[in-house]
């Protein structure tokens, strides 16, 4: 089963890059530019990370994740930025993980996915994952690119 | 995926247009005050024809059509031309003996399609056309109702209403006094006759297209570019996500004009001479041959200029750590020579990626349709 990944960015050429690259690495993504319902979005979904481009936003709407720490209480959120770790985001016990990616790397913000999830856990390490096969690969492709289950 | 096949199986140009000669009101084909003389068979009538979603090219030169028939791709095309002349009862008697596609309008017969190039070549004249340097062009009282018309020979009604149809659109041309383009109104006139087909239209860059159709194994990562009469389209993709797509108003029909006011011929004959066989690897025999060569080169400088110019003053591209494939499509990049050509010149610029290879599409006249293919049979998924 995929892990799901919620996104918000507020730039949609930036969200359709992380998405389609989360996806093409087996996650099962839900983008979003508006963060004013955040909450509901985050307790419909349930994701197994969050992951907030932080470009584009205006301050008082990354402000609005303060509120949501019960909601996201035990899921990682990952910050994309183009500059260093700040504290325009700040939620109270949740452990935030910086990926500055200056120009976007959608393959760093996946490898940074990968391993909060392999050291909680919820994802085999790498190097004890079994990658498909080149035709199990081609047949992935296709039926991620054609939104197949 | 499935593939096209054979020219056998490219079905289309006129053959796929049924010839009842009933003079049926253009009103019920296209909603305008004109008349039409060649009855289009609804999908169900016509041999073969299925449902499903279809790939539509909307080109200056041509319009090509896609869809999938079982296990192949149909393809169909139709040149974006026509040619009027006055009517007569004679003129039209021999119109439709010879099974040629026109309607009737303000005492004028439109001869439209492949058959118009025929027409303009006996004369010894040009071919109108209803679209310009990518664009629907403004010059042309008719051009709305003729390419109608052409869209019509080639895409008929849905066997279920709503069907997808993904049809090309061109970016938005570079230019050098920032003015506007008419995409907007270009991508909502031919969107509103689909509409009015029975189809849930969408549109899809040129360039992206490309991509979609050729740029599959590379997941959907590289620069798709369209060279087509009027203008060439590109677009940087990475995993299907257009990141940069524009256009240059410079295509196949500058060099038709350039060279035929070069050595005196009409632009129409220069193209059939251009397509005949222009080789571009070895040394111009005569007049026209140089001169297609200059204006070739011209073209694909231009064109790589460009590149280099978009692509090093964006700040939206992601980082690209494998070098990328550029795949190149459109009657334009078809003559012996040109990928040798396009090559030479990259070696002359600077991208902040490297380029894994070049390459010229299968079936460079019907890449762009059979990427709005596919993306039609994503979108209806």
């Amino acid at each position: 089963m995929p892990f799901s990944a919620v996104i918000f960015s507020a730039e949609a050429l930036r969200g359709a890059l992380i998405s389609k690259t989360l996806e093409k690495n087996g996650y099962r993504v839900y983008l979003y530019n508006k963060v004013h319902s955040a909450g509901d979005i985050l307790e419909a979904k349930a994701p197994q990370i969050v992951i907030i481009d932080k470009e584009g936003y205006f301050p008082g709407e990354l402000e609005s994740f303060s509120l949501l720490s019960g909601i996201l209480k035990g899921i990682p959120l990952v910050i994309v930025s183009n500059s260093e770790a700040d504290d325009s985001i700040h939620i109270k016990d949740i452990s935030v993980h910086w990926c500055r990616s200056n120009p976007l790397d959608p393959l760093a913000i996946v490898a940074t996915a990968n391993s909060i999830l392999e050291a909680s856990g919820s994802l085999p390490a790498a190097s004890d994952r079994i990658e498909p096969s080149g035709k199990e690969a081609i047949a992935q492709d296709l039926m991620g690119f054609l939104g197949m289950e | 995926m499935t593939e096209a096949t054979g020219s056998n199986d490219y079905s289309g140009r006129m053959d796929d247009v049924g010839r009842s000669g009933s003079g049926m009101s253009i009103e019920e084909q296209m909603g305008t005050s004109a008349s039409i003389s060649q009855k289009s068979l609804d999908m169900e009538d016509r041999p073969g024809g299925v449902g499903g979603p279809i790939g539509l090219d909307v080109g200056t030169s041509n319009i090509v059509m896609a869809q999938n028939r079982g296990s192949k791709i149909s393809i169909a095309k139709q040149l974006n031309a026509f040619f009027a002349i006055p009517q007569s009862k004679f003129t039209k008697q021999i119109l439709q003996q010879n099974d040629v596609v026109f309607f009737e309008h303000n005492k004028m017969y439109y001869i439209i399609g492949d058959s118009a190039e025929n027409f303009a070549n006996m004369f010894n004249a040009n071919t109108r056309r209803t679209m310009e340097k990518g664009f629907l062009t403004l010059h042309e009282d008719e051009g709305v109702a003729i390419i109608q018309a052409i869209i019509k020979t080639l895409v008929q009604r849905p066997k279920k209403f709503g069907e997808v149809i993904c049809f090309s659109v061109p970016g938005e041309p570079l230019r050098d006094n920032h003015g506007s383009s008419n995409l907007s109104g270009h991508e909502s006139v031919i969107k509103m006759y689909l509409e009015t087909l029975g189809y849930t239209p969408i549109a899809i860059n040129e360039g992206l297209a490309v991509v979609m159709a050729e740029l599959g194994d590379e997941n959907f990562t590289g620069i798709g570019i369209s060279m087509g009469g009027g203008m060439c389209n590109i677009c940087l993709s990475y995993m299907s996500v257009p990141v940069i797509m524009y256009s240059i108003q410079k295509g196949g029909d500058n060099i038709d004009v350039s060279v035929g006011r070069e050595v005196g011929l009409s632009a129409t004959k220069i193209k059939g001479i251009k397509e005949g066989g222009t080789d571009l690897s070895i040394l111009p025999k005569n007049k026209v041959e140089l001169a297609i060569a200059i204006y070739y080169t011209d073209l694909v400088n231009h064109l790589v200029s460009s590149l280099e110019q978009v692509i090093s003053s964006s700040n939206k591209i992601p980082k690209i750590a494998d070098p990328v494939p550029i795949v190149i499509s459109g009657g334009t990049a078809s003559p012996k020579g040109f990928k040798e050509k396009f090559e030479s010149a990259l070696q002359s610029i600077r991208l902040p990626f490297e380029i894994s290879s070049v390459r010229i599409a299968k079936d460079p006249l019907y890449t762009t349709a059979k990427g709005s293919l596919v993306m039609a049979v994503s979108e209806a998924k």
